[in-house]
């Protein structure tokens, strides 16, 4: 958690790959800052000339842990495959399941590839100030 | 946090950190490094990341790490884990997402004396030719039933199509084609994914590079490698694009689950393993052969694509313009190989995560013309200082699983690699010293800049001091297309 700001996405030192770490007061603004982080890593220029659509999502998964893998290599896999770029609206989070509302649009272009999301000493932390996680993706 | 104090040193070239270190670890660690490069690799968790290694059910022997080592995820880029083919596990972290990278050299008997003003009209047709960059897709649109063909027979598919020579299928790893692929383990996505990149480079640290062949250290291996002092040479990196990205991201999220079933504690969630003799662990071996073979046949794809650009350019200009291949390696690979292990032969699943193998003299699965020199090992360097070509040695075969390393190795993070060094400025700086750049992104070229690595020599004096690998010849870059 860094004190000056509650909620927040920062790309921290790794020699090879990337690092990212979020903390929030919050688990769910958790998930959305991580998605906000990996579409700054990954610098996508959004189509503005079109208007994007909404969809709802639903993810089970053993932990908390997987399901952030989950949701970030689900829009990592949009943004190559199907060029969209997503932005988390909505979400609810429960133990083994999130869902919640997404917003999709066009990209245009975007400048870096990420091959993965690990699990690389990935642990969602929790304190009296909320959630921390260093989330580190194979570039 | 792991001292210097904590290494035993077998030479000064060999460390040891002992079993004993962590009450978890199954086998010793052994770096081969200098003291100096040691010293170094303690700032970063890649140590920490061996040790962690070394805890994965099967293990056997020691876990190695190369001289270019750095941190990774999970395993350490640099590492060598072999596991029991009958009691171990495969974890696909230990072989990376991007499965099957690796590096090929085209040789030529072009004197680059002769093609002195015509390297920068080569970069650029290198550049119009091979599909590079973000995103990046090829000229070549594959059905399904091309892209499993594609997946199960790996070059053989290029040769079919007019792709290769039977040369090159021959000096490749495998021939091109790791028997036991099975696309029907690849997820739809995995599919979707290969369909429009075969024959692209994609971005990262992938290139394709002119080098000048500057050094030679043996003249006569390098004969038989078809290398020749003052010629030109190509090499190509890359590895199995989005394919294998999914095939690794499919295995470590399901393993997840898997690993309890068989009661496996891990130190690293990346470090996700499944018994190699499991359904489980069999399937990830087909599909993760699938995206090798998908890898072998992209480079021969690209090396057919660089043979386009220099027929453009020299045919009719200089005589003999045409490039053939010296060897293509993988160094990010599973792969069930036999070796000797505590005086005694075992069947072993060698996990190569940013290693390359290196086989010695007399072993099997390399051709016949390099029987007696040993299969060539290729270490790319940065894009402005050397890349060499090394030969896989008896010491190779008996200390490090037959196995050297695969690079410069980075030390510096792309974060700060981009504060500290302008793409730009990198280009011009460059191309005084008479390398050309051909590159997608200027943010991107400076996240590769040579300061951003190890001194690659440095590297090889490790392996050639080690004995793991012996020098053949040193080239210069003399222009990169980078992604």
């Amino acid at each position: 958690m860094t004190p000056d700001k509650p909620n927040g996405f920062v790309e921290i030192e790794h020699t090879a790959d990337i690092s990212l770490k979020v903390w929030s007061t919050t688990l769910e603004d958790l998930f959305k800052l991580a998605v906000d982080g990996m579409n700054s890593i990954i610098e996508i220029n959004v189509d503005n000339n079109e208007p994007g659509k909404y969809q709802e999502f639903c993810i089970e998964d053993m932990d908390l842990e997987s399901m952030l893998v989950s949701l970030l290599n689900e829009i990592n896999y949009k943004i190559q495959q199907e060029f969209i770029c997503t932005k988390v609206m909505e979400i609810i989070v429960e133990d083994e399941k999130i869902s919640g509302r997404l917003f999709l649009n066009g990209i245009t272009s975007f400048r870096k590839e990420i091959k993965a999301v690990t699990y690389h000493n990935l642990k969602i932390n929790h304190s009296q100030k909320g959630y921390s996680v260093v989330i580190v993706f194979d570039v | 946090m792991v001292a210097l104090t904590d290494f035993n040193k077998v030479s000064d070239y060999e460390w040891e950190i002992p079993r004993s270190f962590r009450s978890d670890m199954r086998v010793p660690v052994r770096i081969f490094s200098t003291r100096k490069m040691l010293e170094q690799s303690l700032s970063d968790l890649s140590v920490e990341q061996a040790i962690n290694a070394t805890t994965l059910p099967g293990v056997v022997g020691s876990v190695l790490v190369m001289p270019d080592m750095h941190q990774g995820y999970g395993f350490p880029i640099g590492g060598v884990a072999a596991t029991d083919f009958s009691t171990g596990v495969i974890s696909p972290g230990g072989i990376g997402y991007d499965i099957n990278c690796g590096v090929r050299l085209l040789a030529s008997q072009i004197p680059f004396e002769s093609i002195k003003d015509q390297i920068q009209p080569l970069v650029i047709a290198l550049d119009h030719h091979c599909p590079s960059g973000v995103g990046s897709e090829g000229g070549i649109h594959l059905t399904l039933t091309e892209l499993e063909n594609i997946c199960e027979n790996g070059s053989q598919w290029a040769l079919n199509k007019g792709y290769a020579t039977k040369q090159d299928l021959r000096r490749t790893e495998e021939n091109g084609c790791i028997p036991g692929a099975n696309a029907k383990k690849l997820s739809e996505r995995a599919k979707k994914r290969g369909l429009p990149q075969l024959g692209t480079l994609g971005s990262g640290n992938h290139f394709i590079e002119i080098d000048l062949i500057e050094q030679v250290f043996d003249e006569a291996t390098a004969e038989i490698f078809g290398l020749q002092q003052g010629n030109i040479a190509v090499m190509i990196h890359c590895g199995s694009r989005g394919l294998g990205h999914q095939v690794c991201s499919d295995a470590v999220q399901s393993f997840q689950k898997t690993i309890h079933k068989y009661g496996i504690k891990i130190p690293d969630r990346e470090l996700v393993c499944a018994p190699l003799n499991s359904p489980e662990g069999q399937d990830y071996l087909a599909a993760m052969r699938a995206a090798a073979n998908y890898a072998f046949c992209n480079r021969q794809v690209l090396a057919h694509l660089a043979r386009r650009a220099f027929e453009q350019v020299l045919a009719g200009k200089v005589n003999n313009w045409q490039l053939y291949q010296v060897y293509d390696i993988a160094h990010n690979i599973g792969k069930i190989e036999d070796h000797i292990v505590d005086g005694v032969l075992r069947k072993v699943c060698v996990h190569r995560k940013g290693a390359t193998r290196a086989f010695g003299p007399g072993s099997s699965g390399i051709p016949e013309e390099f029987s007696k020199t040993g299969q060539p090992v290729l270490v790319p360097g940065s894009m402005g200082t050397s890349s060499w070509v090394l030969a896989g040695t008896k010491t190779s075969m008996e200390r490090s699983f037959g196995s050297s390393c695969h690079g410069a190795g980075r030390v510096m993070s792309r974060q700060k690699a981009k504060k500290t060094i302008r793409g730009d400025q990198l280009k011009i700086e460059l191309e005084k010293k008479g390398i050309y750049i051909q590159a997608g992104s200027m943010s991107g070229l400076a996240e590769e800049a040579p300061g951003a690595y190890k001194d690659v020599d440095q590297v090889i004096e490790a392996v050639n001091g080690a004995g793991i690998a012996r020098k053949i010849a040193r080239l210069v870059p003399l222009a990169v297309v980078k992604g």
